[in-house]
């Protein structure tokens, strides 16, 4: 059996995950991550994306969306934790709401001009929610 | 005196009211406890915000940041973030946390503050008195979500980076415990990094890889790190609204209780001295007719 090590995935309003496991897949900002026991310490800036983390049984895999965040990985026995700005699993994800967030992400996109933080803001809430919506097509 | 009607019409509405004041204190009583386990489920994160700045902190001393930008001399203008409740009835809830915020601006006047408010009652008292309100947020019973206390933070943030504001805090009031809240300043802005434990740099931060680089991570890290400590004023504040509703509610409830039974003994010993009355008056006209 792989070696495990402890993933918390916690976001402001819950701690939505504290399990063993024996890999993590995280969308890191500089490109997808593969995170193993004993992964060397490290910070990094999450995008939004989907987090894939088998569980130490080895059979199951927790699939959650996050809007972005970051991932520490700490020195020692590896703990790693994921800060999510928010975060669902994938299977709670309610897919006319997400839905009607991306339309009324394009149409902030839209209103927005060019270069202002609120444009950076819309397409990052355009990108979550696709993944939103296609993960939890892929779901059903 | 009064009459035996008048008294029960007395104890009818005092009856009323407890009966108000009672469901309002289980309603309170029911919220809170959902807003205590917000402020429970806040705390991981935050505690974990504060861990990962304060291992950032020794990789990357000396960086640049706007919401770094310290203030020559005396700040010359301050921001506010006030958190109150949208409504009353609950004891000094609003007013403790106002004076609170009152104090701090007494020096600068309103030509140099700025509130960005949060509840209904902080913002009119401050209104009234000619202060410049950026922003105003209602308080939902059931608390408010991090997407939204983010927004609020922004505006302050975007109010110090502009400069028209040197310092922000935040004015909230700290859940202790259903009985006991205390309203307390911090300020936010510009954001003063925690120290690590033992408050050395070193340590194990010099292991870490940083991706992309820790300037970057500190840059989106210390707007989130804002972001996280006005949610968590929020949730707290919530939680204490309840919490001094509670506790004045069961306070009234007492009282009604105490007012019903005094009104009920006044109503007796009038109802007994119109019977003596009438009973003197009719052994009086026997007497006159013998």
């Amino acid at each position: 059996m792989a070696t495990t090590y402890p993933l918390e995935v916690v976001t402001p309003e819950r701690v939505l995950l504290s399990e063993q496991v024996t890999m993590t897949i995280a969308p890191g900002s500089e490109g997808q991550l593969g995170i193993l026991a004993h992964h060397m310490p490290l910070m990094t800036e999450l995008a939004p994306g989907e987090v894939l983390a088998t569980l130490a049984d080895g059979r199951t895999t927790s699939h959650i969306v996050i809007s972005g965040g970051f991932l520490e990985i700490a020195a020692g026995e590896g703990r790693t934790t994921i800060l999510a700005d928010s975060a669902e699993r994938v299977d709670e994800i309610d897919i006319t709401r997400a839905e009607a967030d991306l339309a009324a992400a394009r149409q902030m996109l839209a209103d927005s001009s060019e270069g202002t933080s609120e444009q950076i803001e819309a397409r990052r809430s355009i990108a979550h929610n696709e993944i939103r919506v296609r993960a939890s097509r892929g779901q059903s | 005196m009064a009459t035996p009607r008048q008294i029960r019409g007395r104890i009818r509405v005092a009856k009323n009211i407890q009966q108000i004041t009672k469901a309002m204190k289980m309603v309170a009583a029911a919220r809170l406890r959902r807003a205590q386990e917000a402020v429970g489920a806040a705390r991981p994160y935050a505690k974990k915000m504060r861990d990962v700045m304060a291992s950032l902190g020794g990789a990357t001393g000396g960086v640049q940041h706007p919401l770094l930008r310290r203030a020559e001399g005396e700040p010359r203008a301050i921001g506010i973030l006030l958190i109150t409740g949208d409504r009353g009835l609950c004891g000094a809830y609003n007013s403790s946390v106002i004076r609170k915020a009152n104090d701090l601006v007494k020096s600068f006047g309103p030509e140099r503050t700025k509130l960005v408010c949060v509840g209904k009652k902080g913002a009119t008292f401050f209104r009234r008195r000619g202060f410049d309100v950026v922003a105003e947020h209602p308080v939902p019973a059931t608390g408010i979500s991090f997407a939204e206390a983010q927004a609020l933070a922004k505006t302050g943030r975007d109010l110090f980076a502009a400069g028209e504001i040197d310092v922000l805090y935040l004015v909230y009031t700290r859940f202790l415990s259903a009985l006991s809240q205390r309203p307390q300043e911090l300020q936010i802005l510009p954001i003063d990094p925690p120290e690590t434990e033992n408050g050395a740099v070193a340590g194990p931060t010099a292991e870490y890889l940083f991706e992309p680089d820790p300037e970057e991570i500190l840059a989106s890290l210390l707007p989130r790190y804002v972001d996280t400590q006005v949610y968590q004023a929020v949730v707290e504040s919530v939680a204490s609204e309840h919490g001094a509703r509670m506790t004045s509610m069961s306070a009234a409830t007492d009282n009604a209780g105490t007012m019903i039974s005094k009104l009920t003994l006044t109503l007796n010993r009038a109802r007994q001295a119109a019977i003596t009355k009438e009973i003197a008056e009719i052994v009086g006209g026997a007497e006159a007719l013998k």
